[in-house]
Parts: structure tokens; sequence; C-alpha cells
């Protein structure tokens, strides 16, 4: 390649101040344009809808009468893998590969940044969640109506919107972790340890933890979302607590983030 | 314009950076040099409020790097060709950095033209050689048609094409009237490339001057001197010798049969010389390389790295005993 010419007119005169919307803009160009995003989406569509599907025709010509919203659960639980571990990859892939010295050296605004890559994780991941949740639940009515116990509306809206809700929550809660500790690998055992431990460990606990313990694991406000939980609180009062712990973890991931070096 | 200001940088006990101050101005290229470690990088870093400094301060116009209205319109800078997403294509590596400063997608375009890779723009950086990922490294940097460039280790890999191209650039971008400022440990290439350096070594400043002026102040010239040739040659050295001995200079035999004379000038020797009436061959000027300079003035720091491998040496020596 010879030596190319050289550009000698400024881009423009007056250059645009930075903005939230050109981070917005960009934060969806990257995630949009890796293939780990694709895979961990995929990945939760067909779990979710998957395995969703399968119990509610296995279920088909069985014991009439019984409800089925729950069917959706299983595939629930497992579909929250993938998409903490987009959350997680969303900064932490950063780190990795030093693109996070790139990105701030072109916009040093740094809580900005983060707030740009939190909107759009979780838009993202509401709206494909909600999506997921909604056609598994479509599904289960289409096969199962009829033969056992219709949810009611109050129960879909939980399911469907709730689902969607604590998929998008408990990925921002993966993104703040990534965040704080900058490693992929490091951020998704310790999200893998808090979706499945707590309830491993109460199994083991004296009752009083152990309610406890059960009734704030990621898998008991899964449950609850289907009518399934345990414990005092369910539903959207769980959600409320998730979305709180979500608030805690990632307002440490804001000020680490402002304080520490790149 | 670059001005730091007793920009220091500890980690822990340790000070990479200490009490540095400089500036770098537009209109040249500006050698940033010193050995390995010597806290190039995390003056770097600095500058680009990437790492906070732990006292001083550092401007790029006036303002700290977090006060920039737009940074990628004011600085453009390529710190590590290597620090992209292996997984994006280079098109969309460049699209995410232009939308951060809010710049059309046909900048996108021009800087993949401008550094040759508007054909692979599609193909994902992982698959890049070295030298391919230098070139989108630059192209990053020049999005925002910046007035001030950073480039730290910029021809690291890179083919001697590669490095031509890149030495042209910079030498373009600094004859438009931009700041350009470069780290290197590449001597050979600074002499080339830059008109004025900063020079550190153990994150303190040893020298700041123009390129010219630090190889004439840290390494003297020398000319080399060879008597005729004949069966007299080694009389007539010895005697010569002497002379310019005697008139101030230092002389020095070289293996070849040629004398190195440093301390006197080129005039004042064919004077003696003639004098004496012994026929010169050869009276050639040579100018002490930057490389030369470069290794004079930071033998502090180049000792300091031998003393501490010392014990390693002893123990190797008792072994070898």
């Amino acid at each position: 390649m010879s030596p190319v010419l050289l550009p000698t007119a400024p881009v423009r005169p007056e250059p645009p101040r930075s903005r939230l919307s050109h981070a917005l803009a960009s934060e969806w160009t990257k995630i949009r344009s890796v293939q780990s995003t694709l895979w961990t989406l995929a990945s939760m569509f067909a779990l979710i809808l998957g395995i969703g599907l399968l119990a509610d025709l296995y279920e088909r010509g069985q014991t009439p009468g019984q409800p089925y919203l729950d069917n959706g659960l299983g595939g629930f639980i497992v579909g929250q893998i993938p998409v903490v571990t987009l959350g997680v990859l969303a900064v932490s892939s950063e780190y990795g590969t030093g693109m996070i010295r790139t990105t701030l050296t072109a916009y040093p605004r740094r809580a900005s940044l983060l707030t740009a890559k939190a909107l759009v994780f979780f838009g993202l991941a509401f709206v494909l969640g909600t999506l997921a949740t909604g056609l598994q639940v479509l599904g289960g009515m289409v096969l199962l109506s009829g033969q056992g116990t219709d949810p009611t509306g109050g129960q879909i809206l939980l399911a469907v919107l709730g689902g969607g809700l604590y998929l998008a929550l408990i990925g921002l809660f993966a993104l703040s972790v990534g965040t704080l500790l900058r490693h992929s690998a490091g951020a998704l055992a310790v999200m893998l340890g808090l979706l499945l431990l707590p309830f491993i460990l109460a199994l083991f606990m004296p009752s009083g933890p152990r309610d406890d313990l059960l009734t704030y694991s990621p898998i008991n406000m899964s449950a609850s979302l289907y009518g399934d939980g345990t414990g005092s609180l369910g539903g959207w009062p769980l959600l409320g607590v998730l979305a709180g712990a979500t608030a805690v973890v990632l307002a440490g991931a804001f000020a680490a983030l402002q304080r520490r070096d790149v | 314009m670059i001005e730091a200001h007793g920009l220091t940088k500890r980690y822990g006990d340790k000070t990479a950076v200490d009490d540095l101050s400089f500036t770098v101005r537009p209109g040249e290229v500006t050698g940033f040099l010193g050995p390995n470690g010597s806290g190039k990088s995390t003056t770097m870093r600095m500058i680009l409020g990437l790492d906070a400094p732990t006292s001083g301060t550092v401007t790029i116009a006036g303002l700290p790097f977090h006060r920039l209205p737009n940074a990628p319109c004011m600085v453009g800078a390529l710190l590590d060709a290597k620090a992209v997403h292996g997984g994006r294509s280079a098109y969309h590596h460049l699209l995410c950095l232009a939308q951060l400063a809010g710049l059309p997608r046909q900048r996108v375009d021009a800087v993949l033209e401008l550094v040759g890779l508007s054909e692979v723009a599609d193909l994902r950086t992982g698959e890049f050689s070295l030298g391919m990922g230098q070139r989108l490294g630059i192209a990053a940097a020049m999005l925002g048609d910046p007035q001030v460039l950073l480039f730290d280790e910029p021809v690291n890999g890179l083919d001697p094409e590669g490095i031509h191209w890149v030495r042209q650039l910079m030498r373009g971008l600094a004859a438009e009237g931009r700041t350009v400022f470069v780290s290197s440990h590449l001597m050979s290439e600074m002499a080339v490339t830059a008109d004025h350096l900063v020079v550190i070594g153990r994150g303190r400043l040893l020298a700041e001057s123009s390129t010219e002026e630090f190889i004439s102040r840290h390494a003297a010239g020398f000319a080399r001197v060879r008597t005729a040739d004949g069966a007299d040659q080694a009389k007539e050295r010895e005697r010569l010798t002497g002379v310019l001995r005697a008139a101030g200079g230092e002389v020095l035999a070289e293996a070849d049969g040629a004398l190195r004379v440093s301390g006197l000038p080129l005039a004042a020797i064919s004077d003696l010389a003639w004098e004496e009436k012994l026929r010169l061959y050869e009276l050639s000027p040579h100018q002490a390389s930057l490389e030369e300079a470069y290794m004079q003035l930071t033998q502090g720091a180049v000792e300091y790295r031998s003393d501490r491998n010392a014990p390693v040496e002893d123990a190797l020596a008792e072994v070898a005993a």
C-alpha cells in the first residue's frame, strides 16, 4: 500500500459535544456487532421456549385439571444463565481485550458511559426476555388450554412481564459484577454462585436462616413468578427486592469505574 | 499543545513517574524516549485521563482530558493496537467509536480509506495481522480529525514499508500544524522522525530539547582520518597521532587502520597534517547517532538494572566455581 493522502479539512468547524445519546448509539452498535450476543440470546430462547414447550407436550393427555403455567419454570431457571453471561461480557470483554481504554479515551465521561451500557443491555434483555416468556406462556395455553387449569390474567402478567423484568434485572446485576471484577471468568463464577448456592446451602441450614435463604434465593424468586414460590414474600415484592439489590451493586460499579485507573 | 507539570504516579512505594514536566508543541513531531519500564506508557495513560496522577497535572489545549468537550475531535490516540474486540469487524469497531463522538458514518469510510483497510473492513479484527492492527488503531485515532495525536510505539511489529508509512503519516500530520507525540524505544526511528525529544529514565525527565541539540549535547561528533597507503603508513600514523594529541585532540585507532579523532575541527586536522607533510586519504566527518546519545544519557538507568542483577550473577559465579 502506498502512502495515502492526509485529511486536511477539519470534519466540522464545531465538533458536537459528547452526549449520552452518542454513547447509547455506540453501545447499541457494540452489542449487536459481536457473535456472543447472538449466541447467548439464542440460547436463552432455546432454553426458555424449548424446555417449557417440552414440558407442556409431556403433560398433554396426562391427569386433567393440573395448572400448567409452571411448566415454564425449569426453562426459565436455566435460561437465566445465558442472560447473565451476556451481562457479564458486556463490560468484562472490554477489559479482557483492552477495548475499555480505547472507549474511555473516546468518551471520558465514565458514569455516562456505564449508564449507556446499562440502558442498552437492560432494554435488550427486557424486550427479548419478555418475548421469550410470553411465547412460552402462549405455547402452553395453545397446547393445554381446556385440559389443565388456565392461569389468571394476574398470573400471566407476573410470569410474562415479571419474567422479562427479572431476566433484565439479573443480567444488569451481572453487568455490574462484571464492571466491579473486570474479569469474565471470575464474574461468571460469582454470578453462577449467586444464582445457585443460596438454594443449595439452604438445604443444609437450620430452619431460621434456611427460610430466609430460600425466600431470597434467585431460584425461589423465579419460582414465585410462576406461582410456585415459598416464603412470606412472593412475585412482585420479590422483584422489588431484586431491583433493590441490583441498584446497590450497580451503584458500586459506578463508584468503582469513576475512581479506578483503567 | 500538551503540558505536563510535576506529573507524578506512585503505585504503593514504587514511583513510576516522578515529577515530570514537559511541553509538546504543535507543528512538530515530539519523540518520547525511554528504556522499557521508564514510565512512558503510564505518562501516556495520564495524559488521556485513564490513570489519575498521584500529584501534578497534565492538560491538552489547557484542559484536563475529561474536561474536553469532545475528546475524539481534539485528541486521537493509539495506545495498544491489540486493544480491540477480535470478534467485531473493523467497520463496526470504528463505527462504535465514531458514534461515541457523534461523528457521521462517512468518517468511518474516510479513515478506512486513509489507512488502506477499506477492502478488509468487514473482516473480524481477530483475523488481522499486527500491521493491519496498527493501521486500524491509527484509523481510530484519526476518526475525529484531531489536532493532537498520541502514538504509543506505533511502529512495533511493522514491516519496513509499514514503518515508512507511519513515519510519513506522522511527518505529514505535524506539517499540517498538528501536535504529534510519539513514544518509542527505537532510537534510529526517532532520529529520522522526531523534531523534538522528551527523554525519560526511571520516571524522571532526563532531557527535553530539539533532536539536533540532543545529539550534539549528549554525543560528540568525530572525524575519521586515514594516512596515505604505503610502506610508511604505520609510521606516518604514529606521527599524526602525536601531533593531533599535542594539539588537544582525542585519538583512537580504528580496526581498519584509520584514526578516530574527536575534539578537533576537520580544518585543524587537515592543517596539522599539512604542516607535517602528511598526505591524507580520508578525512570524513561523522555525526554521533541518536542511539549513542541516548545510550550515554540513559546509562544510569541501565546500570541501575545491572546492579539489581548483580546478586544473581554472583550466585551464578559461585555455582560455576
